[in-house]
């Protein structure tokens, strides 16, 4: 077994009645997943979908993206994640970039997509709106009688899916992982998390967040339960917190926020949460004293921190078994599987153990390419010895133990004033301050020219009176001189990308438009 | 009330001037609202009726439409 769609046969027949996917009230036993997923691959085929070609899915958090999904794999298709929460103009370009002809999509993002179909894009067929004149209905897809169209053999080395993440040129740029590099990743985590057949494994990440392959790929390749968690939960923590406790999960898996917002309910305390044992998290740095409340709170599970760029899916990881001690930032720890580790400085060279640079990744699990961008994939690679590594951009350093510590991203690495600074640095000191929930700094023209450091930062609860002078004796304490930040603005929340991730760029536009 | 949050959501989180709400339209599952305009929302519910959000009230029964604040609105007032 080495492709995505074998996960699915295989599951049907070890398992065919069991719950493959939950949402809100209604299930899919993995007999029903399998044929939902034929019947649309039937479909995408009599509309002339090939083999490599790039179906879009324009879904919010709901069932559907699991027969979307299967069924685009079904038909030798890739799957391409539109994002329900970016304008119509990114989607427009995403379509537009990989040739998106075909759009799966539902009534509830009708709204949505008209937006995006007053934009010039190639889409030509529309599955999942009711009523349209240019849209096929599911009960259509469903009730069709043909299964004779066979459906082409799907090998390892096609393209699975493609996920666009932020360019820093602006324009949004496609990771391609094929059948192989999706598949292995599947493969890896199901085993170093022990994910079986009786587990309920909570979806939280939105199908455009490579989070999302942990439940729709591991957790089908040992037939668990995903359950999806819709939007509105993913909005209102409260009712996320009591849904751990109804659904009975056993694996949880998303970004350090998602689970910082729990820490002010006082659910954490009164529901059970016995199910849960294995609490992952990735994406970003969870901050050492939000997570050791919450391994307080939750002493029977064990927690993971997953590391790596969508490009890689993951290469490093580190197990949790107690609480942290200290405020230290917790490490990343260590390869995954077979995952080589290069650490680099700025002509390539290793550098002595113990010593920051560029971390460099060579795994099975490793993207095909950045669609339609030749020299994108050029520059990201690197060749040593037959070996392709992917430039990974964080900088990191090998620790006396084996554990590799993340030092923040290499752009996020600044002058000012001629000093060196590391903006994650900041952030993370500002994240041991007790009232601080979150921050994120940036650097932004001050006066003549000079570079200024600003910090935007959440209190812990909305009402606060926290001087920024405290903030600011306490950035005095802890950070060099030349790196404390000359301004603290309070915010509500911090803007995040469509992946959950801080929007840095966001942050500099708005300093920008402030300082006009 | 519910007119008043209405047109906050229309003029300053979905800025949309030709979109109507309806008293029971679901906002959270269509993508009208996301997570940093639900925040704003109950922000400025706080200010503008003078009351507070508790965490343990962050529920998408009280959110899900204008109906839902309107009775949870309502429900706070009356638990006074």
């Amino acid at each position: 077994m080495s492709t995505l769609v074998e996960l699915l046969y295989n599951s049907t027949s070890k398992t065919p009645q069991h719950i493959a996917f939950k949402c809100n009230k209604m299930t899919l036993s993995y007999t029903e997943l399998s044929k939902k997923s034929t019947l649309l691959a039937v479909y995408l085929v009599s509309v002339g979908v090939k083999k490599g070609d790039r179906v879009g899915i324009y879904l919010n958090r709901c069932l559907e993206t699991s027969f979307a999904i299967y069924g685009i794999l079904l038909s030798g298709a890739a799957y391409v994640p539109l994002d329900p929460d970016a304008g119509p103009e990114r989607n427009a370009y995403i379509a537009r970039d990989c040739d998106l002809r075909v759009i799966i999509t539902s009534n509830s993002q009708r709204r949505k997509f008209e937006e995006l179909s007053n934009h010039d894009t190639p889409i030509k067929n529309v599955v999942g709106l009711a009523n349209s004149s240019s849209s096929v209905e599911w009960d259509f897809i469903f009730q069709q009688k043909t299964f004779e169209k066979t459906l082409p053999e799907v090998l390892p080395s096609d393209i699975a899916y493609i996920l666009y993440t932020s360019g820093s040129t602006g324009f949004p740029k496609g990771i391609v992982h094929t059948h192989e590099s999706g598949f292995a990743f599947a493969k890896l985590s199901a085993n170093y998390y022990k994910i079986s057949t009786s587990d309920i494994v909570a979806n939280h990440a939105a199908i455009n967040f490579d989070i999302s392959t942990l439940g729709y790929f591991s957790g089908v390749l040992v037939s668990a339960t995903i359950v999806i968690i819709t939007d509105p939960y993913i909005m209102l923590s409260g009712s996320l917190l009591k849904l751990i406790h109804e659904e009975s999960i056993s694996i949880w898996y998303s970004v350090p926020t998602a689970l910082i917002n729990f820490l002010n309910q006082k659910a954490l305390d009164q529901e059970d949460f016995k199910h849960l044992k294995w609490v992952l998290f990735a994406g970003e740095p969870f901050p050492t004293p939000k997570l050791r409340k919450l391994m307080q709170h939750w002493p029977q599970a064990k927690f993971s921190n997953i590391f790596g760029p969508t490009e890689v899916n993951g290469c490093t990881y580190l197990i949790l078994d107690k609480a942290p001690k200290t405020d230290e930032p917790i490490s990343i720890g260590k390869a995954l599987g077979d995952t080589e580790i290069l650490i680099v400085d700025n002509h390539d060279e290793e550098v002595c153990k113990g010593d920051a640079g560029e971390m460099l990744v060579c795994t099975v699990t490793m993207m095909k390419e950045y669609w339609n961008n030749p020299e994108k994939t050029a520059s990201s690679l690197f060749l040593k010895k037959d070996k392709v590594y992917y430039r990974t951009g964080d900088m990191i350093k090998e620790n006396e133990d084996g554990n590799y510590t993340f030092l923040g991203r290499k752009d996020r690495q600044v002058k000012v004033r001629g000093y060196r600074i590391e903006l994650d640095e900041i952030d993370a000191t500002l994240w041991r301050h007790p009232r601080v929930k979150e921050a994120a700094t940036i650097v932004c023209k001050g006066e003549n020219n000079e570079g200024k450091i600003v910090s935007y930062w959440v209190p812990n609860e909305r009402k606060t009176n926290l001087d920024t002078s405290s903030l600011q004796s306490f950035c005095i304490r802890h950070l060099a001189s030349y790196a404390i930040p000359s301004e603290f603005i309070e915010q509500q929340e911090l803007p995040r990308t469509g992946r959950g991730k801080i929007d840095y760029m966001k942050l500099e536009c708005l300093q920008n438009e402030e300082q006009k | 009330m519910k007119q008043i949050i209405s047109n906050y959501i229309v003029e300053n989180l979905i800025s949309k001037p030709d979109i109507e709400i309806g008293s029971d339209d679901d906002l959270l599952t269509t993508g009208l609202l996301d997570s940093l305009s639900i925040m704003k929302l109950v922000g400025f519910i706080e200010k503008e009726f003078d009351i507070t959000i508790p965490p343990e009230d962050m529920l998408i029964e009280n959110f899900i439409s204008l109906n839902a604040m309107h009775n949870y609105l309502e429900s706070t007032k009356n638990s006074d």
